[in-house]
Formats: structure tokens, C-alpha cells, sequence
């Protein structure tokens, strides 16, 4: 009786959901190989292709910055797999940002967004940093809404809006909403890595990365217990996990003070916390076609993945190889010449080139 | 940074979310609550009839340092050292009870943290859980402490409880991506050839961290990414068979017993290499140290 009444309620409610909201376009159809799974999406702001193309427009449009010189697309550019290839990123007024502009590669499966903060947990809240923040400026609008928000109610968006919303004026709330469904459907997962891990394809990678990944997911190397499962990095969830894992590593870059202290003018994890525990802890980036995204690491310290490689092997840098604060899996290593080139062939692996054409992700797509 | 932005989001949000509470999906919304509660009222009615013996629904999975429960990021003092639990975690598979010899199977609950009856108790960041759950929707913390059963059970009458720290080796080394919570959490997986960490303890010092990871070793398969097709030489999968020491309720986690001769420092990490001394003492005290028992 308990379960006729439930089915009765559900039928109920999909009843007041038809009358009340207009019939639901076609589900959104991600770009995603069967198996993988999908992510999931803030209730409020479902997928659908019309928010996707508004968002791809707006992404790639200068117009959002104050002063109609910058773009998401200036510092986040599709052929550095949506990174910046310069050490930091520079806003709308020149201003220097102090940190690396990340590479925007599954996102969408993000259960932390930035490179360090445990409480920005959907792309919709961290969209409104490039977009508002005064200190540093990235895109600058506070202060200039109305005047930017003009730019966007002309014949060009207002079709754009009115498929996405039903509604054709611009607002802040769609304008976040749009981007945050384009760059959420940034996916790659079809990388040759993936058609020999996941497809079953034994000829999909080459000897020397198939030889990489035993190094990556030994416990010599130990890279896979942070830049662990399909994503490459702890911080993942989808809709069959749900599980927060907290994914943040001090990995001993720095260490200012001798006890652990990362510079000033970024401490990781521990500007938000306050905990001493997470000073200079970051998330673990994904590693899907980190080929294309150099610099590295959050303030883009090392130049290349050769120069990563290094710094892991020797268990850190400098004074941060002592690091009390550092993760026990930072522990230093050997490497042979050979067994180098074989790490780097399997992070090459790792590199999706349909994700990383532009014409795939926008570029070409781009409204006139 | 963090408190302008801080300012910038909360002030944001809130425009947001009042803005879309005036659409005209309004009534829908109010739809939904009503029939929540409804649905609520339903259900309580229908488990109090259920629970007419004092049977258990769950058991408390608790971790107890020198006699005590500790909590997160408590400070423990280990060869006069200070040490924190950074993140603690395993899986407990196969639970049964025996009465006079007889042993009955304890079906768990499905729920993110249990499938295919096999359960991950977690113990990390409590101090987070409150914040995490209330402003980050689908995210659920990092914290988790019971076995739920499926069937209440009265443990009046049963003397021995018995589990398996580890996960059956047919569940063991699946494609991770196909498989329910908690059998696909990243950090409790190595790959698909050595399958899941059984047991997971990373300790956070002053100067120093250490860890131990429990699972099995001399698995062979083509490589990383491909499953053994027979058993590993090591399964390491510990089974423990314990005497009810009271109602039944708590079985507990005995943190000093399992690193009991241990030193803990950045050269004796157990991750299951061969010859590691302190994966021996470790092994060792999961055998005959009492490092479970069941209150
Ligand atoms: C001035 C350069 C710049 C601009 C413009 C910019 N970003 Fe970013 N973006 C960054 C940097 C730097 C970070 C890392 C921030 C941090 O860690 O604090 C970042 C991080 C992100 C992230 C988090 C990614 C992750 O993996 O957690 C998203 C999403 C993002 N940006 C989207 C956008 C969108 C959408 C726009 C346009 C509205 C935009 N960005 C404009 C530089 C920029
Ligand atoms: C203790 C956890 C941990 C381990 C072990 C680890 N990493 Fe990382 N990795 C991180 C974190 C955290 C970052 C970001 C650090 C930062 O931004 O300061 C990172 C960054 C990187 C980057 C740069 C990515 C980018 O987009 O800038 C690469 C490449 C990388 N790791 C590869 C590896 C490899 C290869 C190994 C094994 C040799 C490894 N990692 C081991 C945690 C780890």
C-alpha cells in the first residue's frame, strides 16, 4: 500500500511538473563514451544545447570585460586545453593575477573548483569571481552592470537568450548560467589512454607509455594516489559518487620558514581554513592533456612536464623537499633516462586531440 | 582574496535565489514540499511497526585510542611524538553473526556508502561536515561511522560477529567506473590489477607523515589497467571473529593496537612492499593485538 501511494504522489507531481513549467526540450546529450559516467549537474541549471552555444558565445566574447579588452577565452584558450601558456594570467586592467590560469578539462566532474578552496563547489559559484572580483580584476564588471549587461540585448544574443531561457533579455543570472553550462561541457575522455583502459583496445597506446603507466601507478612513483581514477585527480565526483574526499596536498614547493610556510601572497588551502595543517595544500589537477597546458602548477613554476618530473623525483623543491607540512607520497625517486621519456609518452597519452581542435570547442563556432 | 569573494558569492547567490523563487515554477516547489511531507508521515508510520523488539538497525563502527573514542584531528602522542589522522578508511565485507554455532549472513543496506554488502567506514574532516552538507547540494561528507543492515537484528541472543577487513576478490578488481559507491572512490583504489585499499591510514606529524595501505599484493595481470584473472598471491583480506562484549552495538577500531610497535616516521610507510618491518608488525597485530572488538 506504501509503494501505490508513493507511485501515486510521483504521478501526481510529474503531472503539476508538465502543467507547470513548459514540456522539457530533448535531454542534453553529453559528450561523453558509453561507460563513463555522467556528471552531475546543480538541479536549477540543467544542461541543454541552446544554454551551451549562449554560453559559448558569451565565453569567447570580449564584451564581458568592462572594457571590452578580455574574454574567459583571453586567459582559458582551447589550444593550451582551455589554459594560458604564461606563467600568470593578466585581467581586463593589466592587473597580474598571482596564480596560473588552470586548463578547464572535465570540470564539469569538479567536486572543488580553483586550485585551492573547499567551499566553491559548483562552477556556477566560481564564475562569479572572473566576472565581479575587484582585487584582483579579470573581467571588472562591478561597477559597470548595467553598461555591460547593454551589450548583450541586441539581435545577436536576444535569439541566443530566448532559446536558452525563453526569455530574450539578458540578466547576470543567465549570463552565469550559460557560461557555466559551456564550460561544463568540456569534456574529453577519448584519449588513447582511454581506449586501452576503458575500451579494451591493447593496441591503443605505445610501448613506452603502456611502460609509463606501470611507473605512474607504482609505488615507487606514487602519482596515482592523488591524481587518482578516471579523471586524474581525487577531487572527481559523477552520479553514481558522491563521496567527498577532500582532496587537497601540500606537494613541497616551498617552505619559507623552514616549518612549512608556503609565500605569503598565496598559502593554498589555508586561506581558506586557517588550519595549519592545509597551509600550502592545492587540489590535484587533472592530468588529461596537461601536454598543452604549460606552465605548471598553481603559480606556473615549472615550465615543462620534463621539469615536473624532475621536481617529483627529487622529492620537492629546495628548501621544500624538507617541508614537514609535505605529503607522505612526495617521497623522491630514480628515474633511468629511458624510464623519463616513458612517463612522458604515457602523460602524452593522456591527450585527447578531438577535445583539443578548436573548431571542436568553439573557436570556429564563434557567433560574428 | 578569499572574503571579498566570499562577499561577492553570498550576496550573488542570494539575488539569485530569490529571483528564481519568483518564477512561475513557484507553485511547483510548493507542490514538492507538501508532497515530501506527506511522504515522510507515510514512511514513519509504517517502520514504527516494524520495531517491536529491541532489534538493531545498525552498528556503530567507532575508533578508540588508549581506551578512548577519538575525534577528528585529535592530537595522539605516539613515541612522544604528536600525530593526527589525516584520513582513515576501510572497507568491511562478508559481516555475519553466529548463534550456538550457527552463523547467519548480515545483508547491509544500499547507500553511498554500502553496496553489494560490502560497507566503507570513513573518519575523516568532521570538523568540515557541517558546512560541506549545507551550502554544497550533491556532496556528502567525508565522515561515516555505522554499518547499516538491512534487516534489524536483536543481538540478544548472538554471541560472534564476524567480518572480512577487504573486499571479495570477485568485487575487487572491476572497472571502477561500472561500479556502485563506494566501490568506485578513487583514493581507496590502486588499479584494476591490485584492486581497492582494504584499509587506509594517513597519519600527519609535526615533522613527519606516515601511512599505511592494507590490500592485496602478487596480483598478476597484463598491466595496471587489466584485471587478474585469478586470485593474487597475497589476498591480505583479514577476517575477525569476535566475542560480544556487551549489547552489541559498537564494534571498535583500536588505533593504538594496530601500531603497536610501530615507529612511525617518513621512512616506515606500509604500503604492502615485501620486507617492510613495519607492514609485518602491522600484520602481526591485526592477528593476535585485538585490534577489533565488538562491544
Ligand atoms: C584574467 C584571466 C582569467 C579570466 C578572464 C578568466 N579566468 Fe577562469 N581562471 C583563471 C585563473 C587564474 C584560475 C585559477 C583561480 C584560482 O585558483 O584562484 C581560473 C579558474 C577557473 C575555473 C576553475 C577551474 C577548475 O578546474 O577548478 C573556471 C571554471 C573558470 N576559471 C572559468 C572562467 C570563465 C567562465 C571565465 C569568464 C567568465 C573565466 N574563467 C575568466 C583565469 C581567468
Ligand atoms: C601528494 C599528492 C601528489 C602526488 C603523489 C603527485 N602529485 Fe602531481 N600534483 C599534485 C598537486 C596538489 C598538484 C598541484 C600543485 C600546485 O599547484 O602547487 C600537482 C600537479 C601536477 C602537475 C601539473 C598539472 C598542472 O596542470 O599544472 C603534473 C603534470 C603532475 N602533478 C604530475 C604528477 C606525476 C607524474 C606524479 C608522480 C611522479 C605526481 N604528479 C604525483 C599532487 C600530487
Amino acid at each position: 500500500m506504501l509503494s501505490r501511494s508513493v507511485k501515486y504522489i510521483g504521478f501526481v507531481v510529474a503531472i503539476a511538473a508538465i502543467v507547470a513549467c513548459k514540456p522539457a526540450p530533448d535531454p542534453y546529450k553529453w559528450p561523453i563514451p558509453i561507460g563513463f559516467p555522467e556528471p552531475i549537474v546543480p538541479a536549477d541549471n540543467p544542461m541543454s544545447e541552446a544554454k551551451v552555444a549562449l554560453g559559448r558565445a558569451l565565453f569567447f566574447d570580449v564584451n564581458l570585460s568592462f572594457n571590452q579588452s578580455v574574454s574567459c577565452a583571453s586567459c582559458h584558450q582551447p589550444e593550451f586545453a582551455f589554459a594560458q601558456n604564461s606563467q600568470f594570467a593578466m585581467g581586463a586592467t593589466q592587473q597580474v593575477l598571482r596564480r596560473n590560469s588552470q586548463a578547464l578539462v572535465n570540470i564539469a566532474y569538479n567536486s572543488n573548483l580553483t586550485w585551492a578552496h573547499s567551499g566553491i563547489n559548483t562552477i556556477e559559484q566560481q564564475i562569479l569571481i572572473p566576472m565581479f572580483a575587484e582585487d584582483p580584476v579579470e573581467l571588472g564588471i562591478t561597477g559597470h552592470e548595467k553598461e555591460v549587461l547593454n551589450r548583450f540585448n541586441n539581435a545577436r544574443y536576444r535569439p541566443l537568450f530566448e532559446q536558452a531561457f525563453d526569455e530574450s533579455e539578458a540578466n547576470f543570472e543567465r549570463i552565469v548560467f550559460a557560461l557555466a553550462s559551456y564550460v561544463r561541457s568540456l569534456v574529453s575522455l577519448n584519449s588513447p589512454f582511454d581506449r586501452y583502459a576503458y575500451l579494451a583496445q591493447d593496441d591503443a597506446m605505445s610501448e613506452s607509455a603502456l611502460r609509463g603507466m606501470e611507473l605512474f601507478f607504482s609505488e615507487r612513483l606514487e602519482c596515482f594516489h592523488c591524481h587518482g581514477g578516471f579523471n586524474f585527480t581525487q577531487s572527481s565526483q559523477h552520479e553514481n559518487q558522491r563521496l567527498d574526499l577532500r582532496p587537497f596536498h601540500n606537494t613541497g614547493l616551498y617552505n619559507e620558514d623552514g616549518v612549512g610556510a608556503f609565500p605569503l601572497h598565496d598559502q593554498g588551502l589555508y586561506e581558506v581554513t586557517h588550519k595549519a595543517q592545509d597551509m600550502g595544500r592545492f587540489r590535484a589537477p587533472t592530468l588529461r592533456n596537461v601536454q598543452y597546458s604549460a606552465p605548471y602548477m598553481h603559480d606556473g613554476s615549472l615550465a615543462t612536464l620534463a621539469d615536473v618530473i624532475d621536481f617529483y623525483a627529487a622529492g620537492g623543491r629546495a628548501a621544500g623537499i624538507n617541508n614537514p607540512l609535505k605529503s607522505p607520497f612526495i617521497q623522491g625517486f630514480t628515474l633511468q633516462a629511458e624510464e623519463k621519456q616513458d612517463l612522458l609518452a604515457f602523460l602524452a597519452s593522456l591527450s585527447d586531440d578531438a577535445f583539443l581542435s578548436t573548431e571542436n570547442q568553439g573557436k570556429d563556432r564563434k557567433l560574428e | 582574496m578569499p572574503l571579498l569573494h566570499k562577499r561577492i558569492i553570498t550576496v550573488i547567490t542570494q539575488k539569485m535565489i530569490n529571483d528564481r523563487l519568483t518564477t512561475r515554477c513557484r507553485f511547483l516547489h510548493q507542490a514538492m514540499q507538501n508532497t515530501l511531507v506527506l511522504v515522510f508521515i507515510l514512511l514513519s508510520s509504517a517502520c514504527s511497526k516494524l520495531q517491536d523488539k529491541p532489534a538493531l538497525s545498525e552498528i556503530k563502527v567507532e575508533v578508540f585510542f588508549q581506551q578512548a573514542p577519538i575525534r577528528c584531528e585529535q592530537i595522539v602522542s605516539l613515541d612522544e611524538q604528536n600525530w593526527r589522522i589525516n584520513q582513515l578508511a576501510f572497507f568491511i565485507s562478508e559481516l555475519n553473526v553466529s548463534q550456538n554455532g550457527v552463523q547467519q549472513a548480515l545483508p547491509l543496506t544500499t547507500n553511498d556508502w554500502q553496496s553489494n554488502d560490502v560497507a566503507l567506514l570513513q573518519y575523516t574532516d568532521c570538523a568540515e561536515q557541517a558546512s560541506q552538507t549545507e551550502q554544497s547540494g550533491p556532496l556528502i561528507s567525508a565522515y561515516h561511522a555505522s554499518l547499516q543492515l538491512a534487516e534489524p537484528i536483536d543481538f540478544s541472543e548472538v554471541m560472534q560477529l564476524q567480518f572480512t577487513l577487504g573486499i571479495p576478490f570477485e568485487l575487487n578488481h572491476l572497472n571502477p567506473l561500472s561500479q556502485a559507491s563506494p566501490l568506485n572512490i578513487p583514493s581507496m583504489f590502486w588499479s584494476w590489477r591490485a584492486g581497492h585499499k582494504f584499509m587506509r591510514l594517513d597519519m600527519l606529524g609535526d615533522e613527519q607523515s606516515w601511512v599505511f595501505h592494507l590490500g592485496s599484493t602478487e596480483c598478476y595481470a597484463d598491466s595496471a589497467m587489466r584485471a587478474p584473472t585469478m586470485q593474487c598471491g597475497q589476498p591480505n583480506r583479514l577476517t575477525f571473529d569476535l566475542p560480544k562484549q556487551q549489547q552489541g552495538e559498537t564494534l571498535i577500531l583500536h588505533l593504538d593496537r594496530l601500531l603497536s610497535g610501530v615507529a612511525l616516521n617518513n621512512k616506515t610507510a606500509c604500503l604492502m612492499q615485501p620486507d617492510q618491518e613495519s607492514c609485518v608488525q602491522i600484520m602481526k597485530n591485526m592477528a593476535d593485538n585485538q585490534v577489533f572488538e565488538w562491544q
